[in-house]
C-alpha cells in the first residue's frame, strides 16, 4: 500500500520552510540594498528548491509500500539505498495516530508503530490518509486478535466509551494544573529578592515590598495560565473507548492525538494528584505500558488515561482494569518524619549562615530566613504524611510526595527486579527503601519505591514480596 | 555466597586512580595556600591523604560485594555508601553476556552482565571472575533462563 499523495506536498514544502529559516538567518542580513538582480536570484533559487524537493519527495512516495500481513507488518523504502523492515505482529504494542492542525486540513494523519523496549518508535508512516489511518488500526487490532486463538470473540465487539472529560472537568483540569513546586520556587525567589532590595533603599520601603508583591503575584499568575493554556489544548475534547482489550483514547485541540493502551500489557497504575486536586477531591490516572508512546514518551512520562476525575471513580476504574482488594496504605515509620526535619533544618541553617555572610558584603534581609525553620517541621510532616506502602494479595502499592502525590499499584507478576537499598543516612536510623523494578518506558520514569521503611520490615517485604512474583506467575 | 576474585580489587584501584589524581591536583592549592609549602609537597600531601580514602573506599567496596546463585533468583549485594541488595528472578533474565575490557584482560578477570526489561536494572554486572568461571555462570543463567522462559515478560 501507499502513503497518502498529499504527504508530497507536505514533505516538499517541510523542506523548502527548513531552507528558507536558514536562508534568511544566514544571508538575509547580506540583501540589505534590494536590487532587482537579487530578487530575482532569491525567486529563482526559491522555486528550484520546491520544484526539486516536489521531485524527491515525488520519489520517496513512489518507492514506498507498506504491507500489513499475517506475519507482521512490512516496509520497503528508499530511494537510493532500499530497506526493507518487518516488524512481527505480536511485537506491536500500539498503533498510535497523530494529527497536528495542517494535517486535519489536508486529511492525513501521520501513524507511529510502538513496540516494547528501544529506545524509539519503531516505524512511522508519514503521512497516510485519515480513513487508511483507521484502516490500519482496525487491521493490526484484527490480525493480532487472530493470533491468541484462545481467546475468543467473546469480548462485546466495536468501542464503549469508557470516559469522556467535561466542560467542568477541563476547567478544573486547567485551574489545578498549576505546577506548585514552581510557584513555591518563586515564592523564595522573590521574597528573598524582596528582602534584599528592601534592606538597599531603605527610604522607599513600602513601595518596593508593594512592587515586589505585585511582581510576585504577576509571575504566580503568569505561569499558572501557561499551564492551564497547555493543559486545555492538550486535553480539549479527551475521550476513553475501550475496544476489545485495550483503551483507546483521542484528545487534543490542535493536535488531535489518539493512541491506545493494551490492557494485557500494563504494567502500572499510577494516581497523581497535586495538593490543589487533593483538596477538591480529584485524581489523575496514569497508565503505564511496556510499548514507547510516540510523543509523550521521556519528558512527560506515561499517558493519562483519565486527566482529571472525582477520585472515588478514578479508584473505581483502577478496579476496573486491574483486579486488586483495596488500596491499604500503611505509614513509615514515625522517625522518618524527625529525619526529613532534621535534613531541612541542616539546610535551613546553611542557607541562614550564607544569608549572613551576604548581609556583611551587600546587606541582607537575613533575620527573615529564620521563617525557615517552622517551615521545616511543616514540610518535613506533610513529606511524611504523603509517603506510604502496602502489600496487597496480587499487587503492591506505594505512594510517595506531596507536591505530586504519586500513588502507584504494581501487579506483582510485573515485577523484574527486587531491589533493597540502604544509604549512609538510612543506615544510622535502621531505615531501608524497597524499589519494583518493572519493565518501563524510559530510565525517567519514577520507580515504585517504599522509601524510608524499617531495615527489618523491608527485608521482610522483600522476600514475601518476591514469593508473592513468583506465585503470581503460576496463576497465569 | 560468592565472592568476585581478589585481583578484582587491582582493577578497582587502578580505577580509583584518575579520580585520585586529579582531586589532588584541586586540593594541592588550597594546602599549600595555608602551609605555605611548595607545589609538590602540597600535591604530595593531597595525593596521600586521598588515596588511602580510596584504598579504605576499594577495600571496603570488595568486601561489600557478593552474589549467590539462589534456586529460582541471581541475589546480588554491593555498595558503599549505598547498599544495595537485589534479586533478579531468573524468568525476567532477557539474556547474559561475558565482558572483557582492557582491565579485565590485563588481570586476567571477566565479568557478567545480566540483562532484564526493567528500567534500571537493565545492567546487573557480576564483576572479577575468572573467565572459567564466568562462562560457568553464563551457561548456567542461560538455562535457568530457558527453562522458566514460556512466560512473557512484558
Amino acid at each position: 500500500m501507499k502513503l497518502a499523495k498529499e504527504s508530497i506536498l507536505y514533505k516538499a514544502v517541510q523542506n523548502v520552510i527548513a531552507l528558507l529559516a536558514i536562508f534568511v538567518f544566514s544571508g538575509a542580513s547580506s540583501l540589505q540594498t534590494l536590487n532587482i538582480t537579487a530578487i530575482l536570484a532569491v525567486g529563482f533559487l526559491f522555486i528550484t528548491t520546491i520544484s526539486l524537493s516536489l521531485g524527491w519527495q515525488y520519489l520517496v512516495w513512489k518507492n514506498y509500500f507498506y504491507f500489513i500481513e499475517k506475519e507482521g507488518v512490512k516496509i520497503k523504502h528508499g530511494v537510493v539505498r532500499k530497506n526493507q523492515r518487518e516488524i512481527p505482529l505480536r511485537r506491536i504494542q500500539n498503533v498510535d495516530v497523530t494529527r497536528n492542525i495542517v494535517h486535519r486540513i489536508l486529511g492525513i494523519a501521520e501513524i507511529n508503530l510502538e513496540t516494547a523496549g528501544g529506545g524509539s518508535t519503531e516505524a512511522s508512516l508519514k503521512f497516510v490518509n485519515l480513513e487508511e489511518a483507521r484502516n490500519i488500526q482496525q487491521k493490526v487490532r484484527e490480525l493480532k486478535k487472530e493470533e491468541k486463538p484462545e481467546k475468543t470473540d467473546e469480548a462485546e465487539e466495536g468501542r464503549t466509551l469508557l470516559f469522556e472529560l467535561q466542560t467542568k472537568e477541563l476547567g478544573l483540569l486547567c485551574l489545578t494544573s498549576v505546577n506548585g513546586k514552581a510557584i513555591a520556587g518563586l515564592f523564595a525567589v522573590l521574597g528573598l529578592g524582596g528582602g534584599f532590595i528592601g534592606s538597599q533603599v531603605e527610604g522607599l520601603g513600602l513601595e518596593t515590598a508593594a512592587a515586589s508583591l505585585f511582581l510576585l503575584f504577576a509571575a504566580v499568575i503568569f505561569t499558572w495560565i501557561g499551564s492551564a493554556v497547555t493543559q486545555f489544548l492538550q486535553y480539549f475534547d479527551f475521550k476513553l473507548y475501550r475496544i476489545d482489550d485495550s483503551l483507546e483514547y483521542e484528545r487534543g485541540l490542535l493536535n488531535r492525538s489518539e493512541g491506545s493502551i493494551p490492557l494485557g500489557k500494563i504494567q502500572k497504575l499510577t494516581i497523581e494528584e497535586n495538593p490543589l486536586k487533593r483538596a477538591i477531591g480529584y485524581s489523575t490516572l496514569k497508565i503505564e505500558t511496556a510499548g514507547y508512546s510516540a510523543e509523550q514518551s521521556v519528558e512527560q512520562g506515561p499517558e493519562s488515561a483519565i486527566p482529571i476525575a472525582r477520585r472515588e471513580r478514578v479508584i473505581e476504574f483502577t478496579h476496573m482494569i486491574e483486579e486488586f482488594e483495596d488500596l491499604n496504605l500503611q505509614s513509615i515509620p514515625k522517625r522518618a518524619r524527625r529525619i526529613y526535619f532534621g535534613r531541612y533544618a541542616i539546610a535551613s541553617t546553611l542557607l541562614l549562615g550564607l544569608g549572613i555572610g551576604a548581609d556583611q558584603f551587600i546587606g541582607f534581609n537575613y533575620p527573615a530566613l529564620v521563617l525557615l525553620y517552622p517551615l521545616s517541621a511543616v514540610a518535613a510532616h506533610l513529606k511524611w504524611v504523603n509517603a506510604g506502602y502496602g502489600r496487597g494479595d496480587s499487587h503492591f502499592f506505594t505512594m510517595k510526595g506531596f507536591w505530586n502525590r504519586q500513588t502507584m499499584i504494581v501487579p506483582y507478576y510485573r515485577i523484574q527486579n527486587l531491589i533493597e537499598s540502604q544509604t549512609v543516612l538510612q543506615r544510622r536510623w535502621n531505615l531501608s527503601s524497597l524499589t519494583l523494578d518493572i519493565a518501563g518506558t524510559s530510565a525517567f520514569q519514577k520507580d515504585a519505591v517504599a522509601e524510608d521503611i524499617d531495615t527489618e520490615e523491608a527485608s521482610r517485604l522483600r522476600e514475601e514480596t518476591f514469593n508473592a512474583f513468583k506465585k503470581s506467575l503460576l496463576n497465569l | 555466597m560468592r565472592k568476585p576474585e581478589k585481583k578484582v580489587l587491582g582493577i578497582w584501584l587502578l580505577q580509583a586512580f584518575i579520580p585520585t589524581f586529579i582531586l589532588s591536583l584541586g586540593l594541592s592549592w588550597p594546602i599549600q595556600e595555608y602551609t605555605r609549602a611548595g607545589y609538590f609537597t602540597g600535591f604530595s600531601g593531597a595525593f596521600v591523604l586521598i588515596s588511602a580514602l580510596a584504598v579504605g573506599y576499594t577495600v571496603y567496596r570488595y568486601r561489600a560485594w557478593r552474589f549467590e546463585m539462589k534456586e529460582d533468583h541471581l541475589y546480588l549485594e554491593h555498595g558503599v555508601f549505598r547498599k544495595v541488595y537485589s534479586m533478579v528472578p531468573y524468568v525476567r533474565i532477557q539474556h547474559v553476556d561475558t565482558q572483557r575490557d582492557v582491565l579485565d584482560r590485563l588481570f586476567g578477570l571477566s565479568k557478567i552482565v545480566v540483562y532484564t526489561a526493567g528500567s534500571r536494572g537493565a545492567d546487573v554486572t557480576l564483576p572479577g571472575l575468572l573467565p572459567g568461571d564466568a562462562d560457568d555462570i553464563q551457561r548456567k543463567l542461560r538455562d535457568v533462563a530457558i527453562e522458566s522462559e514460556d512466560r512473557d515478560a512484558v
